[in-house]
C-alpha cells in the first residue's frame, strides 16, 4: 500500500521517548524505502512491455537528456579545477604532463560518478520527489490504487529503470567532459600539449577504474530514485509537505551518495 | 450494498468516526452532508479501503473488505468508480489518455475499441472536444467531469463522489448535479455523494445522512430532511438559506 | 484484528529498516576499523622485533622480493626494542639467514618492511622463532649526516671564506674583461652577454654563500624544503657551465669548486 493513512501518535512524555520514536521512524522509513525498491525490482519484469518501455524512454529523456546542459558545465569545470590544482603542484617538479593521469583517474574513479550523482540528486531527485509528492497530495496516487494500477509498477519502476541506465551513461559523459576540461587547462595554463595529455591519461587509466566508477554511478541512480520516490509517497499536508519531502529527498540522496561512494571505493581499492 | 458496522476511526487522536452504522441500498443516490471535519470523506475512503477502520467492519455486497488484500481488494475496488475532489487526473497525460488509462492498464480491449469507448464516455460528460488537452489546460469543472468520465469508464456498480461541486460556480455545479442524476437514472448505479452543498444534496439525493461528531445525526429523504427538527440540521439548513417554509422543488421526477 | 494488520505492516518495515541500518553499520566497521582487510581472506600473523623502527607506521607495506604481500598491523614498544606485528596474505617460511630491514620508500618519506626469507640451503626456522630485524639503515639519514659533515667542513675549513674571495675574484675578472685588459679580456670584451652572465653568476654565488653560512644548506633541506635555493643552485650551475666551457662534471659541488679553483 503506497498511499498511507495519516498517522497520529500521542505526544511522548520525555526526551528518551522522543528519541526512541525518532529512531523507530527512521528505521521504518528506511525500511519502507527498501521495500519500495524491492517491489520495484520485482516489477522490473514488466519493463519489456510496450507501455512500460514508452514510459522508461520518456523518463530517460526527461532525466538524462535534459540534465545534459548542467552536467556538461559542471563536468568541464571539475576537470579544469582538478587539472589546475594538480598542475600547479606538479609544475614545481616540471611534471605537468601528469595532470592527464590525475584528471583521468580521479574523474573515472571518484569525481565522475560523484558529480553526476550530486547533480542528478539535486535536479532529478528533487523533481521526482516534488512530482510524486504533489501526486500523493492531490490524491492521484490514491486514484491509481483505486484503479488497481500499482503505483510502484506505474511510477517507480520506470524511473528506477531509467535512472539505472542513464546515471552510468551520464557519469561516463561527465568523465569525458572532465578530461576535456582538464586538457583545456593543460594546454592554455600549464604548457601541456593535448597529445601528451591524452597519452598520459590513457597510460594510467585502467578498465577497473571505469567499471567501478560506472557501478558506483549505477548504485547512485538507484539510490536517488528510491529515496526520492519514497519521500514523494510519504508526503503529507499539502504544498508545505511537498517542500519538506523535496528537501529531505535531496539531503538524504547527498548523504547516501557520499557514504556509499566511500564504501564502494573502499571495497574495490 | 454497502454496510458499515460499528466502524470507529481515530485520526489525530480524535474519533472521526465513532461507532458508525450505515447501510446504503442498491441503486439509490445516498448523500452524506456535514460540516468540514465531520468525517464525510473519511467515510467514503473506508468504502474503498483507502482507510482501514480501527474497529468495526465494512461490507460490500456482504463481503468483508476490512482485511482484504491483493486480489480480493482489487476485486472489491473494481466495483467502484471514485470521483476525487480535484479530479486526480494525471498531469502528464491528455484527458483522453487519462480516461483511457483504466482500460489500457486493466483490460485486454483493443486500442480502437478503447478509443471509441472513451469518446462515448467523454461525450456523456460533455467533453467530446477536449480529449486532446492536458488537465492543466481545462477548467476545474471540466477536470471534475473528466475525472467522472474516468470513474465510470469501466462501468462500476457504485460511484463515489467526493465533493463533486466544491469550488465550482453554481451553474457548473448544477451541470454536475444533472450528470450525477443521469448516471443513476441511465446506468442504474448506486451513488454515494459527499458534499456540503445542500442545494445539490436535496436536488439529487434519495436519502440524505448528516454526519456530526463521527455519528449520524439525521438520516432522511430530502423532504423529511428539510423539516427535521434536529438543531444541527436546522443550523445547517439556515446557513445555506434553505427554510422549511420556502418552496423547495425537486428537479428529480 | 484490523490493528494486527497495520501492526504487521509496520513491523515488516521497521525490521527491514533495522536490517538496513545494520548493513550500513557493518560496512562502516569493515571499511573504517578493519582497514586493509578483505572479506573471507586468510591472514597470516608475522612478528618481528627491531631496535629502532625509523618511523615505520601501521598500515605500511610488507614487501617480499619486491612484491607487497601484507601490511604492518601493530607497533608496540618493548623493553629493548619495538615489536612489529604484521598481517600477511601469504605464509612465509623463514630460513636461518633471513634478513628483515626497514627501507625508505622515497626521499619524500614513507617506509616499508623488506623481508628476505633466506636461501634454500639453510635450515628452516621453527614457527615460534622470534624474528629479529636488522639495525636501521637509512639512506636519507646517512645523506643528512654526510651533508652535515660537509657543512661543518664548509664553515670550519674556510670554504665559505674561499667562496667569498673567489666571488671577489670573479668581480675583478669581470672588471678586467670589461676594461679589455689581458688577452682573454681582449678576446671577450666584444661579447657583452658573456660578461653579464659572469657578473650575475657572481651575484648569485654571493647569495648562496651567505645562505650556506646561515646554515640553510643541508642537502635534505635543499631537496625537499627549500625549492628556491635548490633551483637557484641548479640555475647557477647551468650558467656557469655555459660560461666555462671545460667543466663537464655533473655534481654541483664539484662544479662550484671547479669554477672557483680550476678555471680561474
Amino acid at each position: 500500500m503506497i498511499s498511507r493513512e495519516p498517522e497520529y501518535f500521542p505526544p511522548s512524555l520525555n526526551y528518551y521517548g522522543r528519541m526512541g520514536r525518532r529512531a523507530m521512524f527512521l528505521c521504518r522509513d528506511s525500511g519502507h524505502a527498501v521495500l519500495l525498491l524491492v517491489s520495484a525490482i520485482a516489477n522490473l519484469r514488466y519493463v519489456f512491455e510496450k507501455r512500460s518501455q514508452k514510459e522508461v524512454f520518456m523518463q530517460m529523456y526527461v532525466f538524462g537528456v535534459k540534465s545534459l546542459g548542467v552536467i556538461t558545465v559542471v563536468a568541464v569545470f571539475t576537470g579544469m579545477i582538478l587539472a589546475l590544482q594538480a598542475g600547479l603542484e606538479l609544475q614545481k617538479f616540471n611534471q605537468q604532463v601528469y595532470i592527464g593521469s590525475a584528471v583521468m583517474v580521479s574523474m573515472l574513479r571518484e569525481m565522475g560518478p560523484f558529480m553526476t550523482g550530486l547533480i542528478l540528486a539535486a535536479c532529478v531527485g528533487s523533481a521526482m520527489a516534488a512530482q510524486l509528492g504533489t501526486m500523493t497530495v492531490s490524491e492521484e496516487v490514491a486514484a491509481l490504487e483505486l484503479m488497481s494500477i500499482d503505483p510502484v509498477r506505474f511510477l517507480v519502476m520506470p524511473r528506477i529503470a531509467a535512472m539505472a541506465i542513464m546515471t552510468p551513461v551520464l557519469a561516463f559523459y561527465t568523465c569525458i567532459m572532465g578530461v576535456v576540461g582538464g586538457g583545456i587547462v593543460g594546454m592554455t595554463q600549464l604548457d601541456v600539449s593535448w597529445v601528451a595529455y591524452i597519452e598520459n591519461a590513457r597510460d594510467f587509466a585502467e578498465y577497473k577504474d571505469l567499471y567501478v566508477g560506472l557501478f558506483k554511478a549505477f548504485l547512485f541512480g538507484v539510490i536517488i530514485t528510491t529515496v526520492s520516490c519514497h519521500e514523494g509517497f510519504a508526503t503529507t499536508e499539502g504544498a508545505v509537505g511537498v517542500g519538506i519531502s523535496t528537501r529531505r529527498a535531496v539531503i538524504i540522496c547527498f548523504l547516501y551518495i557520499l557514504v556509499v561512494g566511500y564504501f564502494i571505493t573502499r571495497l574495490f581499492y | 450494498m454497502i454496510e458499515f458496522r460499528n466502524v470507529t476511526k481515530l485520526l489525530g487522536g480524535n474519533a472521526v468516526l465513532d461507532n458508525l452504522n450505515l447501510t446504503i441500498k442498491q441503486g439509490e443516490v445516498f448523500v452524506i452532508v456535514g460540516t468540514s471535519g465531520a468525517g464525510k470523506s473519511v467515510t467514503l475512503k473506508h468504502m474503498v479501503r483507502l482507510m482501514t477502520p480501527d474497529e468495526g467492519n465494512v461490507y460490500i455486497k456482504g463481503e468483508d473488505i476490512t482485511n482484504a488484500t491483493g486480489a480480493d481488494l482489487e476485486r472489491a475496488r473494481e466495483r467502484f468508480g471514485y470521483l476525487f475532489q480535484g479530479g486526480a487526473l494525471l498531469a502528464w497525460l491528455s484527458v483522453m489518455d487519462n480516461v483511457a488509462l483504466p482500460l489500457r492498464e486493466k483490460t485486454d480491449m483493443p486500442e480502437d475499441e478503447i478509443i471509441s469507448k472513451v469518446r462515448k464516455t467523454l461525450a456523456l460528460v460533455g467533453l467530446e472536444d477536449d480529449g486532446d488537452k492536458k488537465p492543466s489546460e481545462i477548467s476545474g469543472g471540466m477536470q471534475k467531469r473528466a475525472g467522472l468520465a474516468r470513474a465510470i469508464i469501466r462501468e462500476p456498480e457504485i460511484i463515489l463522489y467526493d465533493e463533486p461541486t466544491s469550488g465550482l460556480d453554481p451553474v457548473t455545479s448544477r451541470t454536475i448535479d444533472t450528470l450525477i442524476d443521469d448516471m443513476s437514472e441511465n446506468l442504474g448505479v448506486t451513488s454515494v455523494v459527499v458534499t456540503h452543498d445542500l442545494h445539490s444534496a436535496l436536488a439529487i439525493g434519495d436519502r440524505i445522512a448528516m454526519l456530526g461528531g463521527g455519528k449520524i445525526v439525521e438520516l432522511a429523504t430530502p423532504d423529511e430532511f428539510i423539516v427535521s427538527d434536529k438543531p444541527e440540521v436546522q443550523a445547517f439548513l439556515e446557513s445555506q438559506y434553505i427554510t422549511k417554509e420556502g418552496s423547495w422543488e425537486r428537479k428529480k421526477s | 484484528m484490523k490493528k494486527d494488520w497495520i501492526a504487521r505492516e509496520l513491523t515488516v518495515e521497521v525490521v527491514v529498516g533495522v536490517f538496513l541500518a545494520m548493513i550500513l553499520l557493518g560496512f562502516f566497521y569493515f571499511t573504517i576499523f578493519l582497514s586493509g582487510k578483505k572479506f573471507g581472506e586468510k591472514k597470516y600473523e608475522f612478528a618481528v622485533t627491531f631496535e629502532n623502527v625509523m618511523g615505520l607506521r601501521e598500515t605500511d607495506d610488507v614487501v617480499v622480493r619486491g612484491m607487497p604481500i601484507g601490511s604492518v598491523k601493530k607497533l608496540s614498544l618493548k623493553d629493548n626494542g619495538v615489536l612489529v606485528e604484521c598481517s600477511l596474505k601469504k605464509k612465509l617460511t623463514m630460513k636461518k639467514d633471513y634478513k628483515i630491514v626497514i627501507v625508505s620508500k622515497s626521499m619524500l618519506g614513507g617506509r616499508y618492511l623488506q623481508v628476505y626469507e633466506g636461501s634454500e640451503e639453510f635450515p628452516e626456522l621453527p614457527a615460534e622463532f622470534q624474528l629479529h630485524g636488522e639495525p636501521p639503515y637509512d639512506l636519507m639519514t646517512d645523506a643528512a649526516e654526510l651533508v652535515g659533515a660537509m657543512k661543518d667542513g664548509f664553515i670550519e675549513g674556510g670554504i665559505i671564506a674561499n667562496l667569498k674571495s673567489t666571488t671577489e675574484k670573479i668581480d675583478e675578472v669581470a672588471d678586467r674583461i670589461k676594461n679589455g685588459k689581458g688577452t682573454l679580456g681582449k678576446m671577450l670584451s666584444d661579447d657583452e652577454t658573456l660578461y653579464t652572465d659572469l657578473a650575475e653568476s657572481a651575484a648569485s654565488l654571493k647569495k648562496i654563500a651567505a645562505r650556506l653560512e646561515r646554515g640553510e644548506g643541508i642537502l635534505g633541506k635543499l631537496m625537499s624544503d627549500d625549492d628556491t635555493l635548490y633551483a637557484e643552485v641548479e640555475q647557477i650551475v647551468k650558467e656557469v657551465r655555459a660560461v666555462v666551457d671545460d667543466l663537464r662534471e655533473t655534481s654541483p659541488i664539484v662544479t662550484f669548486t671547479s669554477v672557483f679553483f680550476g678555471a680561474l
